[in-house]
């Protein structure tokens, strides 16, 4: 079980559960990003969940023909991977702190080796409060980057019925400032062999 | 200098401080979630867009247009089957009004306000340093255990709130409401503007045996608003 499992669980069974979004969008193109919040950051793709936070895996190869949702998206995978390892780093600190209490037992035999324990313990809070407040900060950077991939994917593709195709082309240009391609149109199943089909030329659906 | 600087970033790291999105949304009507500090903001178009029937203003042409969008009849935003030809008649080009041949009005360029500033404010993770100031008088057992109990106290509520930083989540507790407020916009306003360009296709004359139509349609201009 995820700590972020246990936390849920806790924190239903206490009543002071997460707000979950309640809305499901209706009109959505076919790979068009949606936001959503089910105690974890949420995006779907057309309707159907695709990566989760904070490590939104598979968030960077939905993205991967616009170059800078692509960018966001491998830096929002990345901060996910180091907020899940400072959290079960700080937290993991945080708890065995609690090992200093042990000094207690010499506190009359020898006061020495119990505030060597007890400072010992402190010091490990302390390095655990600092690691869990990065992992933090982590999470921030996670979920606002993987969002400004939304944005980019969304204004670039998504929001005009387009979506990436099998390959992410690396060296593809930028399509928020290019011209309107009128190709043609990915329907159904089967990706087309370029990656990008549409582009906005100004303004934005 | 360059200790200097580590220090302020490890201090910023530890105090959770939050996102700062550099993404500018473009000009149009659909509304944005944006990540800011901890929370999700909401910037882009803030008005669902009116048809150009309910503008009476003056109508000039206009040209250039993104892709017409419709509600399929599986209800998923898609491309509409007549593609509009729009182009500008005038003294010179303008190049503010884009104005679809689907008849909506877009949203005003920028600047894009939040709609809830302030919800966003980073909360600061403060420091949990509690002074518990130990009373050094003098030696002997009960100064010892005083001290040893007081910093006793000081780890476990360290390890409090180590434990708790790490398990909550970064984000705040409200941002569902700000998503499903998005989501709903983004609805809201894509019926409206698959009705507008319902009643302009329909206005316009038919052009049998055509995939595509050149339409003509009235561009309307709001003084200064654009």
């Amino acid at each position: 079980m995820s700590l972020r499992a246990l936390t849920l669980g806790l924190a239903v069974a206490s009543g002071c559960a997460p707000a979950m979004t309640g809305y499901v969008p209706q009109h959505v193109a076919q790979a068009e990003l949606t936001l959503h919040y089910d105690g974890r950051m949420r995006i779907d793709s057309g309707g159907q969940p695709l990566a989760w936070g904070p490590r939104y895996d598979g968030l960077a190869e939905h993205v991967a023909c616009v170059p800078r949702a692509h960018e966001h998206a491998r830096k929002a995978q990345r901060m996910g991977r180091w907020r899940r390892g400072l959290a079960w780093t700080g937290g993991a600190l945080g708890v065995a702190s609690l090992g200093g209490l042990s000094g207690f037992a010499f506190i009359g035999s020898d006061p020495t080796t119990a505030f060597t324990l007890l400072g010992s313990g402190l010091g490990a809070a302390a390095l655990g409060i600092i690691m869990a407040g990065s992992s933090r900060a982590a999470g921030n950077r996670a979920h606002g980057n993987a969002i400004d991939a939304m944005n980019f994917y969304n204004d670039a593709v998504g929001s005009v019925g387009g979506r990436c195709g099998a390959r992410p082309p690396i060296a593809a240009p930028s399509l928020v400032e290019g011209p309107l391609v009128e190709g043609p149109l990915v329907e159904g199943p089967s990706p087309p062999p370029r990656a990008v089909m549409i582009g906005p030329t100004r303004g934005s659906l | 200098m360059r200790r200097l600087a580590a220090l302020v970033g490890v201090i910023a790291l530890a105090t959770g401080c939050g996102y700062q999105s550099r993404y500018s949304p473009p000009d149009g009507w659909r509304a944005r979630p944006v990540y800011s500090g901890n929370d999700v903001e909401w910037v882009g178009a803030q008005q669902v867009p009116r048809c150009a029937s309910e503008v009476e203003e003056e109508s000039v042409q206009g040209w250039a247009a993104p892709p017409p969008m419709v509600i399929d009849e599986r209800g998923r935003w898609a491309r509409g089957g007549v593609h509009v030809h729009l182009w500008h008649v005038g003294p010179h080009p303008r190049l503010h009004p884009v104005y679809p041949a689907y008849g909506f009005i877009p949203n005003p360029p920028g600047p894009h306000r939040l709609l809830f500033p302030g919800l966003g404010a980073a909360r600061g993770g403060r420091g949990f340093w509690s002074s518990s100031g130990g009373s050094s008088s003098g030696g002997g057992k009960g100064a010892g255990m005083v001290a040893a109990l007081a910093l006793a106290i000081v780890v476990v509520a360290s390890s409090g709130i180590a434990v708790g930083l790490a398990a909550d989540p970064p984000e705040d507790g409200d941002v569902a409401g700000s998503i499903d407020s998005i989501n709903r916009f983004n609805d809201e306003a894509r019926r409206k503007i698959a009705a507008c360009y319902e009643a302009a296709r329909a206005a316009a004359p038919p052009t049998p045996g055509a995939a595509e139509a050149a339409v003509e349609v009235e561009v309307v201009e709001e003084a200064g608003a654009w």
